[in-house]
């Protein structure tokens, strides 16, 4: 598994453009943030722990998620549309196993750029703003608020996956990650308005962080509205993922490659 | 259990209910050079295509080397290597990159020394450590042969591997199939819609048509019973002056240029000749046929030549 996941990786790197998605990404993180320390006058700067936190929303919740969608479906869709494909599955290892290497090494791909990034943010945040008045220990924060993040990234990468072997196509999961993102609140904002529980709907359980102890991570995400309880919102993100893994590697395995 | 590489029974497969593979059934012997033959949508590359698991057969069973194919797929698959219809490989690495890529998928490990030996044995070293994107087709199909032999299968399988090979590389390919079955006893199946190319290639030749098995026969039972049965095309001064002498020696067929003897014995051209030219009719042309061309087209419902 450990050679399959290898492969995968590489596949990765070369097929998704990494180093240019962490050049530009990082590039313009950090000119970005240079530049507002360079032009606001002091009163109007961000506190480190704002700003931490703001970046932390913006590049876990949004760019890492997004790309590792990307990474998922594309190491699925483009072995089809190259007619790879073919040549994986003619060996002695089971459909499964194929899938699941590709499921995985998603998921570490993106883990692995959420560590640098983090790391980048969290240097940037105490290096330029000013950190002393922070109400939580800084480094923590980070780590707890990425650590929120991963139980999101496991539900979309499995949709990726349903969406990889289902549609073959990285156009569709783009579209429909972006209609769940957008759509979902939306929905959310219609079942409380017709007086429904939304609470097994799964949108509403994707912000894990309202339960956080950590002020700087709870208040951020009030907004967003939340769930019932973090146990809760876990269990209603496993299951849907693992309704959305079954299907589609049910359909894997079961499937005519042409 | 069957000691023959590559048993296939009774395996049938429909589409949408129409059917493709119909109740196909043969046997490879090991260390042989098969040619799969049959007309374009004969069910080739279908058929290709369920001996390597990518198509799940609806009915038969596939036996490799004594594994079922259904219930022992890792272990029927650890003796197969097959390019399926276009080599395809990953165009943003280099030729090594890929022949890694598919050597990880392999237990146990294959060695750098593997690759190194296969990458000469195609001839492909020097340029190995350019990306695939920059290959020639020939380039790409000689990769693809290397790497289906990394994990040193009994039974290769190439489907229509001349394709976009030029004459050279078509000689080449020859070559290396006739060593691989030879001197390592692998056995090789390449598909082609070509009897030429069979017959130039291949020990033994398997023809479907319509996704039915038509017939097996072997190339050398054919040098020694049939190579003397040819089809003849006669052009003379005057072609109707020439019938009778060429009744004599079997059935004759008469079109705008040519007399055609359909099936005669290749020791008799020079009585023919001879007996003519006695009665004053010279011949410009004569044309000798292989028999077998004919049969194929007839088996496979193709138009007489
Ligand atoms: N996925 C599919 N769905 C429906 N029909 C198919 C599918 N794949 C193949 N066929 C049909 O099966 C028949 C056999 O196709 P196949 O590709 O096996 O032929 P072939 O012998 O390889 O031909 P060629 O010499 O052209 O490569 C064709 O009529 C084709 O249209
Ligand atoms: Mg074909």
């Amino acid at each position: 598994m450990s050679s399959l996941m290898y492969n995968e990786l590489l596949k990765t790197w070369y097929r998704n453009g990494v180093k240019w998605f962490l050049i530009i990404v990082l590039g313009l993180y950090l000119i970005i943030s240079v530049s507002l320390r360079i032009f606001l006058n002091e009163g109007a700067l961000p506190s480190a722990e704002s700003f931490l936190i703001t970046s932390q929303m913006l590049i876990n919740g949004t760019f890492l998620l997004f790309y590792g969608v990307i990474i998922t479906t594309s190491s699925i869709t483009s072995e089809f549309h190259k007619g790879t494909i073919k040549q994986l599955a003619i060996r002695p290892i089971s459909r499964l196993s194929l899938l699941g290497s590709k499921l995985v090494s998603g998921f570490l791909a993106t883990l692995m750029l959420m560590v640098v990034f983090n790391i980048i943010i969290y240097l940037v945040s105490v290096l330029l703003f000013d950190a002393s008045s922070a109400s939580e220990n800084l480094l923590v924060t980070a780590a707890l608020a990425c650590l929120y993040q991963i139980p999101v990234y496991v539900f979309y990468l499995c949709l990726s996956v349903i969406i990889g072997t289902l549609f073959k196509s990285t156009t569709v999961a783009v579209v429909l990650f972006f209609v769940i993102d957008t759509a979902g609140g939306m929905v959310t904002g219609l079942f409380q308005l017709l007086d429904w529980n939304a609470s097994y709907f799964i949108y509403p359980n994707l912000t894990l962080e309202v339960y956080s102890d950590n002020e700087i991570i709870s208040n951020q995400a009030m907004v967003m509205g939340g769930g019932e309880g973090l146990l809760f919102s876990l269990t209603i993100i496993a299951v849907y993922s693992l309704i959305l893994a079954v299907i589609g590697f049910y359909r894997f395995q079961k499937q005519d490659i042409a | 259990m069957s000691s023959k590489p590559l048993v296939v029974k009774n395996l049938s497969k429909s589409f949408k209910k129409k059917t493709i593979i119909d109740d196909l059934s043969f046997e490879l012997d090991k260390g042989k050079i098969y040619g799969f033959l049959g007309p374009n949508g004969a069910g080739k590359t279908t058929t290709i295509r369920m001996l390597v698991s990518l198509l799940h057969a609806d009915k038969g069973e596939i036996i490799v080397n004594g594994h079922n194919l259904k219930t022992e797929r890792s272990k029927a698959l650890s003796s197969i290597g097959a390019v399926v219809e276009n080599p395809e490989m990953y165009n943003l690495m280099s030729g090594t990159q890929n022949m890694q890529h598919f050597s990880r998928m392999h237990t146990p490990k294959i060695s750098q020394d593997r690759i190194n030996e296969l990458v000469n044995f195609v001839e492909l070293s020097g340029a190995i450590d350019d990306k695939v994107k920059t290959y020639s087709l020939g380039m790409k199909q000689r990769l693809g042969i290397a790497q289906a032999l990394l994990h040193k299968p009994s039974i290769l399988i190439l489907d229509e591997p001349t394709n976009g090979l030029d004459p050279k590389g078509i000689r080449e390919l020859r070559s290396y199939l006739r060593t691989l079955a030879d001197d390592e006893g692998v056995t090789v199946l390449v598909s082609t819609h070509l009897l030429s190319e069979a017959e130039m290639m291949c020990d033994e030749v398997l023809i479907i048509q319509d996704g039915k098995f038509v017939k097996q026969f072997s190339m050398n039972e054919k040098t020694e019973s049939e190579e003397q049965r040819v089809k003849a095309l006669f052009r003379a001064t005057s072609n109707k002056e020439l019938i009778p002498v060429l009744e004599k020696y079997g059935t004759v067929e008469e079109d705008k240029k040519y007399i055609t003897l359909s099936e005669i014995e290749q020791d008799q051209i020079p009585t023919i000749i001879k007996e003519a030219s006695d009665q004053g009719i010279l011949l410009y042309e004569v044309i000798l046929k292989d028999t077998l061309e004919d049969q194929f087209l007839e088996l496979t419902g193709g138009e007489k030549a």
